[in-house]
């Protein structure tokens, strides 16, 4: 057995040799006598290459175009607002991305309590970060959005008992 | 009471039938409709007519003719890539420029692509189920003289809501035994589009 699979070995090349001098004599008028070496080369490649003819391969690019940047600009903010809303549904109401006031090194730094720390750090733990009792910056009694709503009851109070 | 009601429900029907209703009508496809500026069936018309008016009426067809003893051309379709900025397909106009070349006579095209695969496939199929003498054998299908191949490019200028939009589509035959381009075709479309 092995010895026959060594004969086909050594008998292969002399076949290809056989094969390309019989071809080699067909040689039409001006051809290059080493066009064997090309056809080999693309007879493996023929049958995907060809399988594409016909169609139309898309090679296409994005377009600097104002009014789909626009959109798009407008569709990734819904998504942000989609995300957050979900978040805010699975997590509470305390949920808000601060990443801005809780990023390192930023004016208004999370309070991590720690106070020998020159640089904010960053409070890895989740609940520390977004619950309003760790975090005095993320409190919901920090907001400013209590004083017009403060003055208005005041305004009303004082306007009903007057 | 009751028929207070019930025409105020009836009211709410067909307030919310007349909303939800759609049409839609049949249009003749020579007809130029544009809606969103994007790549539309008129692009493709135009493109298709003015490449059959070129391709059928150019010297290619009779140098072929008179270099080979009056024998008609045989015409293969290869790629036409699309570099646009879009997503075009080439075989709405492609497919017409074939069909004039059979309507014409003057141009012979064979199948190529998934197409031809299919056909050998069914081939090997008849090898061992069909009669021999219906059989169809293998090694005898017409070789393509040219090959049809081309490109679709596009140029984008916005400034705000306006927006020129140029497309340049190019066909080109090419000898397949010289590599020798025999015709090349071209169609500009350029659009102002106003938001």
């Amino acid at each position: 057995m092995k010895r026959n699979v060594l004969y086909n070995l050594l008998l292969l090349p002399l076949a290809m040799l056989i094969a390309i001098g019989g071809m080699s004599q067909a040689l039409v008028e001006d051809q290059n006598p080493d066009y064997m070496i090309s056809q080999v080369k693309y007879l493996g490649m023929a049958d995907s290459l060809n399988a594409l003819h016909g169609t139309t391969p898309q090679e296409t690019y994005k377009a600097i175009d104002w009014m789909v940047e626009r959109q798009e600009r407008r569709d990734a903010r819904r998504a942000f607002r989609r995300e957050l809303r979900l978040a805010r549904a699975q997590y509470g109401w305390y949920y808000n991305d601060y990443s801005y006031y809780n990023s390192p090194g930023s004016y208004y730094p999370g309070y991590n309590g720690n106070y020998s720390s020159y640089y904010p750090a960053y409070n890895r733990n989740y609940y520390y970060n977004y619950n309003p009792y760790h975090s005095y910056y993320n409190s919901r009694w920090n907001n400013w959005n209590w004083v017009p709503l403060a003055a208005t009851a005041a305004t009303v109070g004082w306007l009903l008992t007057r | 009471m009751k028929n207070v009601y019930l025409a105020v429900m009836a009211l709410v029907v067909a307030g919310t039938s007349i909303s939800c209703s759609h049409k839609v009508t049949r249009i003749d496809p020579q007809e130029q409709v544009d809606l969103s500026g994007r790549w539309n069936n008129t692009d493709s018309r135009l493109v298709a007519e003015q490449m059959i008016d070129q391709v059928l009426h150019e010297r290619w067809v009779g140098d072929h003719q008179e270099a080979h003893s009056g024998q008609k051309p045989v015409v293969i379709v290869g790629f036409v890539t699309n570099k646009s900025h879009e997503h075009i397909e080439a075989e709405t106009f492609v497919t017409d420029v074939e069909q004039s070349f059979i309507r014409s006579g003057r141009v012979r095209l064979v199948q190529g692509g998934k197409k031809r695969d299919e056909l050998r496939a069914e081939k090997a199929d008849q090898q061992t189920n069909a009669s021999t003498s219906s059989m169809k054998k293998f090694g005898l299908e017409q070789g393509a003289d040219y090959i049809l191949q081309g490109s679709i490019n596009s140029i984008v200028d916005s400034q705000k809501r306006k927006k020129v939009v140029y497309y340049q589509i190019n066909l080109e035959l090419t000898n397949i035994q010289s590599n020798e381009v025999v015709w090349l075709g071209d169609k500009k479309i350029a659009k102002y589009v106003k938001n």
